[in-house]
């Protein structure tokens, strides 16, 4: 049962809306910046969901799924991306 | 004894003796001087074919200098030939009324000719069918795209240099090829630099647009349900946000890509710096402290386009201004040195990523939560079409920005 989700997301609209769609469907929601936000929130409230952006400030989507599974590894991630393609996002989070 | 002594001693002695012995003594005496006069002939002779044969001696030894000679010109001038003809570069000998004494294969190559219908020929008709010279009349280096006399489009550089004894000496490269491989690195560097860009933009763009699709169906779903309390209303006010980003974005990029032209005109610096922090102070989530500090005078004439160089200081301070936080300070320091004006902006924030040192420049590189990384990227641009340049600066603490804009006349 997902009752808390957390959101890392540093474009506002997009973090906004999914916070929006989750509370409206009864899900508390947390909302992060940025990597190292969505860390100290997650290691804070272990939240049953995670929704994060590949590509942020202040450590990427890849670095928030490392530590939400090494805290706490059946908890689901769900890397979101504005990026066109998987090799375009891969490349995004190198550069 | 003289000649008309002899004769008169032989004339007493005659006229003293009887008629025949006289006749033979003449005789003797003729017999006499018949024999010493052969004598003196035959050593003369002597003489003469000693001499000859020690001239004929001379003569056969200065022939054999002079052949050895010959062939030791021969042998170089074959020399210096097959070196000039091996030679990647042309090379191209005038004399000083500028007549073509010489040139070596590479040159005819270049020229489009064989060395017999050049050399004798003057430099100023070595002309290409379309009217290009083929040989510079400069003394400082050249080049330039020409097409040859055999109709191949070429591009040539030149240099030249006298001789002591008033030749001119004319070397010709051929760029073709390296000038092509060069324009086609250009290319791939322009493609690689715009495919990095339009995934910069598509990232960029699409980011709002998942924003704004998702409040439109939450705004749809709601609409279904029959809602319609206060709630309608943020989600549409969230749709007009997001379509204001885009547009920033859109705008932002236009900038960018704007053609590459300023209009000249005189800008005042100092006033324009104050304006900008003035407007920062009153409108930005703003530092402690924004100061500026100008020197009295010598900056109210600065070449320029006021509204593009406000572009880039309003981006430079904003970004300062954000990275300094609330807590923070901010100088905006604008100096004279002999040949710029110097713009220093400093803060005391959190500092540069090191990741992103090397691509502060480049279009979408950002470490802003909000930034399009348009800003650096555009104010780089304006900079440089001021012919100026923009640095970032090692700095102890925080971060500083340093722009150069030239003095002297207004840049096109």
């Amino acid at each position: 049962m997902i009752r808390h989700a957390l959101i890392a997301d540093d474009d506002d609209l997009s973090r906004e809306y999914l916070a929006e769609a989750l509370r409206a469907s009864g899900i508390e929601v947390s909302e992060a910046v940025d990597g190292r936000d969505a860390q100290r929130l997650f290691d804070a409230d272990r939240h049953d969901l995670v929704f994060s952006d590949l590509r942020m400030p202040g450590g990427n989507g890849i670095e928030v799924l490392q530590a939400v599974k090494t805290a706490s590894p059946r908890t689901p991630v769900v890397l979101v991306t504005a990026y066109g393609s998987v090799e375009c996002a891969v490349q995004a989070m190198r550069d | 004894m003289s000649p008309s002594e002899r004769d008169a001693v032989m004339a007493a002695q005659t006229e003293a003796m009887p008629p025949s012995a006289r006749e033979i003594a003449r005789l003797e005496e003729s017999f006499r001087l018949f024999t010493r006069t052969t004598q003196d002939l035959e050593s003369s002779y002597k003489r003469l074919t000693q001499r000859a044969a020690r001239i004929d001696t001379e003569l056969a030894g200065a022939n054999r200098r002079l052949h050895t000679q010959v062939e030791e010109l021969e042998r170089v001038t074959r020399n210096q030939r097959g070196t000039l003809d091996a030679l990647p570069v042309g090379v191209v000998v005038m004399d000083a009324s500028g007549t073509l004494i010489d040139v070596n294969r590479a040159a005819e190559h270049m020229i489009g000719r064989q060395r017999d219908e050049l050399v004798g020929r003057s430099r100023a008709v070595i002309v290409g069918p379309t009217g290009d010279a083929l040989l510079t009349d400069r003394d400082t280096p050249d080049e330039r795209e020409v097409v040859a006399l055999d109709g191949s489009k070429r591009r040539l550089a030149w240099s030249s240099a006298s001789l002591p004894d008033g030749h001119e000496v004319q070397v010709l490269t051929d760029r073709t090829v390296a000038t092509r491989l060069r324009e086609q690195v250009s290319r791939l560097d322009t493609l690689a630099a715009l495919g990095e860009m339009a995934a910069g933009v598509a990232h960029e763009i699409r980011n709002p647009l998942n924003g704004i699709e998702g409040f439109a169906a939450l705004l749809e779903r709601a609409v279904s349900k029959g809602v319609t309390d206060a709630g309608l209303t943020r989600y549409a006010d969230n749709i007009r946000r997001g379509v204001r980003e885009v547009n920033t974005i859109i705008s932002n990029l236009l900038t960018f890509a704007s053609p590459d032209s300023i209009r000249s005109g005189r800008v005042d610096l100092s006033a324009l710096l104050q304006g900008i922090i003035d407007e920062v102070r009153g409108s930005h989530a703003t530092a402690k402290t924004i100061r500026g500090h100008f020197p009295r005078e010598g900056c109210e004439d600065v070449p320029g386009d006021a509204i593009k160089l406000k572009i880039v200081f309003v981006n430079l301070i904003k970004n300062a201004v954000e990275a300094a936080g609330i807590e923070g300070h901010v100088d905006v320091l604008l100096e004279l040195s002999e040949r710029s004006f110097l713009v220093t902006v400093r803060d005391d924030g959190p500092g540069l990523a090191p990741t992103m040192r090397d691509k502060l420049f480049r279009p979408f590189s950002t470490d802003k939560p909000d930034g399009t990384g348009l800003g650096l990227a555009i104010a780089n641009k304006l900079v440089s079409l001021h012919g100026g340049g923009i640095e970032a600066l090692e700095a102890a603490q925080g971060c500083t920005f340093r722009v150069t804009l030239p003095r002297g006349e207004t840049p096109r």
